[in-house]
């Protein structure tokens, strides 16, 4: 009955989103102020009410009220509360209404406060929020509604996917839904410039912190995402190159170019349509990605068909596609191009839009390898693969083509046509430290044999180490040596420092993945069996224990390693009471800086518990590339506090 | 989807029988073994290689090549022979000829002529020859006037407050 009520206040929602877009373009028609400031008040209370309906989902899942049917099919009775609660988000309908209530509420705030120079964009952008709200909520009322009633009321319901309860997948979903919902922003400024034919001085500024505020929670959430992977999978990997990992870097990939081009556009007033072209790929792509493993077409053409959401996501996909194309061919030669040309030469601007470029040809690369399948299937119905070694094929040589550019373009200064003495001399004496550190690293591990991929890699993540380090020095040459000047007036550039220390990091991480190791061991009580120089010893029987809604057995494991207890480690798994037919890996994982020990549990002998059989891990690296994404995290947020980047009028 | 998976696995855990495969034997190269799983997509799940999984089709497959293997084939005439048997699908990449061309040559052809155009319109305008200052009031003797000049305040930084 509840249930409804949240239809209803949707409903509502849509008519508001119908009024408010015919409103917003209208006022700008007719330069009617109080039409706008209706369309906008429309916008808040588009937000309100999905608030409203968001909350009683939440309700009903709380008060376990199967009479509606998201609810049966995503909770039972012995879930506990916070997977109760984050089951909202389990499955199609409630995450189309998460990213629905993300999307309003970052149109509201961002037109509630904006910068005094961008009022003239601001009625567009409204008429364009209102616009994908339109749509959004047409399909939570439709094809994705969360509030199908379910008579008569079930006494259970059938219960939460257990792959899914797990704590960073009840993160996962609202940072990534909230980094797409992010780019709405963007997209919508840039498609208002298109619409009113100039960048008013303000763009940049809104662009900028809505744009990396989104590439901080993408990056987050794809981290979880991976870190997710490594514990909850136990396959011993955290980056699978499928297709849903994929849709979601695929953003990752253009918003990365898009700060980098906004940061080229606020040096040089000028590479302004290629910021608005990014700005509109990446809000496409966040769809896009959806579309993709939402419709079920990855697993099968066919399957797609027979989905209503596919179909309509479609029609959705390519009329964005098409009028934001047609929009731009039409209008995109009426903003202006910068007045200065300074940019030649071998020039930190060239390397920078050549690092752009291999990120851009990234994204490309990976758009193939996603979709390709798919073409192959309907053209040439002819079913094929595209996994992780066509991918890996490409990656080592993007990846070290971003570090030769970083490297070269963190010496140089804006505006110099040629490469200036001393960022020479840096680069040489950069060089020349990392060819030697990787000398180094060499004859230490050259016992063992190495990838030549592997030694190229180390040695260009140490020049790119050692040229931020230099480029860190020319800048505090530049002011004098007083460190608190960095931090009071180029907080933005302290944040790429660490953000571009993240990808030298990430770069040494990913390495690791060349000397990984594996085994599968049996084990017995009392007998203790040695792999890569650790002795692995059980202590004890299997024990099955009670915990919430499922049975865990655990396996206590002592690690040694030269006689000397390293870990303790418990591999499980898990058998839920809602699902008999299948157990689920709880590995276990002991990490220290350089690499993971990773156990999983595989199966033991039944009626004596005393012999089992795991699969050991040595994974180099992979705590390396969880700092990195901390570092790269941090970056970000510590440019998203420059104070002087950020600074407009602001109208309320 | 999950109910289809478990189908498949009935299926075949019916039309197989399996062979015990703890470890490997000692006349098989690891190496290569490893190289030709890893090239093999597991069928029921989504991304990985038989050889990152332990579902019953991929414990088939990976016993397969074992005996092949030990038959000394070759690494071409293995993967031909699963792509004979469950079609190109189950390589984790499509070979090399025919339309599957386009995955390869399009981002190299990208990466060329994308690369191409940016050094061409980098170098058209006079390139790093030019005057930086042609295109600002300033002179030489300005900027080094200036500098100077700013060298001098810098030598007097400490008394300076920000």
């Amino acid at each position: 009955m509840v249930a409804n009520f949240g239809f209803f206040l949707l409903f509502l929602a849509l008519n508001l989103s119908i009024y408010g877009f015919f409103a917003s373009f209208l006022s700008v028609r007719l330069k009617h102020y109080k039409l706008f400031l209706s369309a906008k008040h429309a916008l808040h209370a588009v937000s309100l009410l999905t608030v409203g309906a968001s909350m009683i989902l939440v309700a009903l899942f709380v008060l376990r009220d199967y009479s509606a049917f998201y609810v049966y099919k995503h909770s039972s009775n012995d879930l506990p509360l916070f997977y109760t609660i984050t089951a909202f988000w389990a499955s199609l309908e409630g995450s189309h209404l998460l990213w629905t209530l993300l999307l309003t509420l970052c149109g509201s705030l961002s037109v509630k406060v904006y910068a005094a120079e961008n009022k003239q964009l601001i009625p567009f952008v409204l008429g364009i929020y209102h616009l994908v709200m339109v749509w959004m909520l047409y399909m939570a009322i439709t094809h994705s509604d969360p509030f199908i009633v379910n008579l008569p009321k079930p006494e259970n319901g059938t219960g939460m996917n257990e792959l899914l309860q797990n704590p960073l997948m009840a993160v996962h979903p609202p940072l990534l839904f909230m980094g797409y919902a992010a780019l709405v922003v963007p997209f919508a400024y840039g498609l208002a410039t298109l619409f009113y034919g100039d960048i008013p001085v303000g763009f940049l500024k809104s662009i900028r912190r809505w744009t990396l505020f989104a590439w901080i929670l993408l990056t987050a959430s794809i981290a979880l995402g991976g870190v997710w992977a490594y514990v909850e999978l136990g396959w011993g990997g955290y980056w699978a190159w499928d297709p849903v990992e994929n849709s979601s870097f695929l953003p990752w990939l253009v918003v990365t170019a898009l700060i980098h081009t906004l940061i080229l556009q606020e040096k040089f007033d000028d590479f302004k349509k290629l910021s608005i072209i990014l700005c509109l790929i990446g809000f496409f792509l966040t769809f896009f990605g959806t579309f993709l493993t939402r419709s079920g077409i990855i697993s099968s053409v066919h399957s797609f068909a027979d989905s209503t959401i596919g179909p309509n996501y479609l029609i959705f996909l390519s009329l964005v596609a098409v009028l934001s194309l047609i929009l731009y061919g039409l209008r995109a030669y009426i903003i202006p191009s910068g007045t200065n040309k300074n940019f030649s030469g071998i020039s930190k601007e060239f390397f920078m839009v050549m690092g752009l470029f291999i990120l851009f040809a990234f994204f490309v690369i990976v758009f193939i390898g996603t979709v390709f399948p798919l073409l192959s299937e309907v053209m040439m119905s002819e079913k094929i693969s595209i996994q992780a070694p066509y991918f890996n094929t490409f990656a080592p040589y993007v990846g070290f083509l971003l570090a030769l550019g970083i490297a070269v373009s963190v010496l140089l200064p804006y505006g110099e046509p040629r490469l200036t003495n001393i960022g020479i001399r840096v680069a040489i004496a950069a060089a020349v430290i990392s060819l030697l550190l990787t000398g180094v690293i060499y004859f230490q591990i050259a016992h063992s044999s190495v990838e030549p991929l592997e030694i190229i890699g180390y040695s260009l993540s140490l020049f790119v180490l050692a040229s931020l380090v230099g480029g860190l020095f020319l800048k505090l040459k530049n002011i004098g040596f007083r460190i608190g000047g960095l931090f009071h007036y180029r907080l933005a550039y302290v944040g790429s420092f660490v953000a571009h220390c993240g990808f030298v990091v990430m770069v040494i991480g990913l390495l690791g993945n060349y000397r990984k190791v594996e085994t599968d061991l049996v084990l017995e009580v009392g007998k203790p069996v040695v792999f890569a120089d650790y002795q692995f010893q059980m202590v004890k029987n299997v024990t099955p224990s009670h915990v919430d809604n499922h049975i865990l057995y655990s396996l206590p494991i002592e690690v040694k390693k030269g006689g000397e207890l390293v870990s303790r480690m418990t591999p499980s798994q898990s058998l839920y009471f809602t699902n008999r037919e299948q157990t689920f890996n709880e590995v276990a994982v002991s990490s220290n800086l350089w690499h993971d020990i990773y156990l999983v549990l595989k199966s033991w002998d039944e009626p004596s518990r005393s012999r089992a059989t795991v699969s050991i891990y040595i994974n180099p690296g992979v705590m390396l590339v969880w700092i990195a994404v901390i570092l790269m995290i941090l970056g970000g947020a510590i440019s998203l506090f420059d104070v002087h980047k950020n600074r407009v009028r602001w109208k309320v | 989807m999950f109910m289809k998976i478990k189908l498949i696995f009935i299926l075949i855990l019916i039309s197989f029988t399996s062979f015990a495969a703890d470890g490997l034997d000692e006349n098989i190269d690891p190496k290569l073994y490893k190289e030709i799983a890893g090239q093999l997509r597991c069928p029921s799940c989504q991304g990985m290689s038989v050889l990152e999984s332990d579902a019953n089709f991929s414990v088939q497959i990976k016993d397969e090549v074992k005996r092949q293997l030990l038959q000394k084939k070759e690494k071409n005439e293995i993967l031909r022979f699963f792509s004979e048997r469950y079609g190109i699908w189950i390589l984790r990449q499509p070979p090399m000829h025919g339309y599957h061309l386009i995955i390869w040559l399009l981002p190299v052809a990208f990466l060329l002529l994308g690369g191409g155009a940016i050094i061409w319109f980098f170098g058209r305008s006079k390139g790093g020859k030019r005057d930086p200052y042609e295109s600002s009031h300033m002179t030489k003797e300005i900027v080094n006037h200036m500098k100077k000049e700013l060298n001098k305040r810098r030598g007097q930084r400490s008394e300076l407050r920000e």
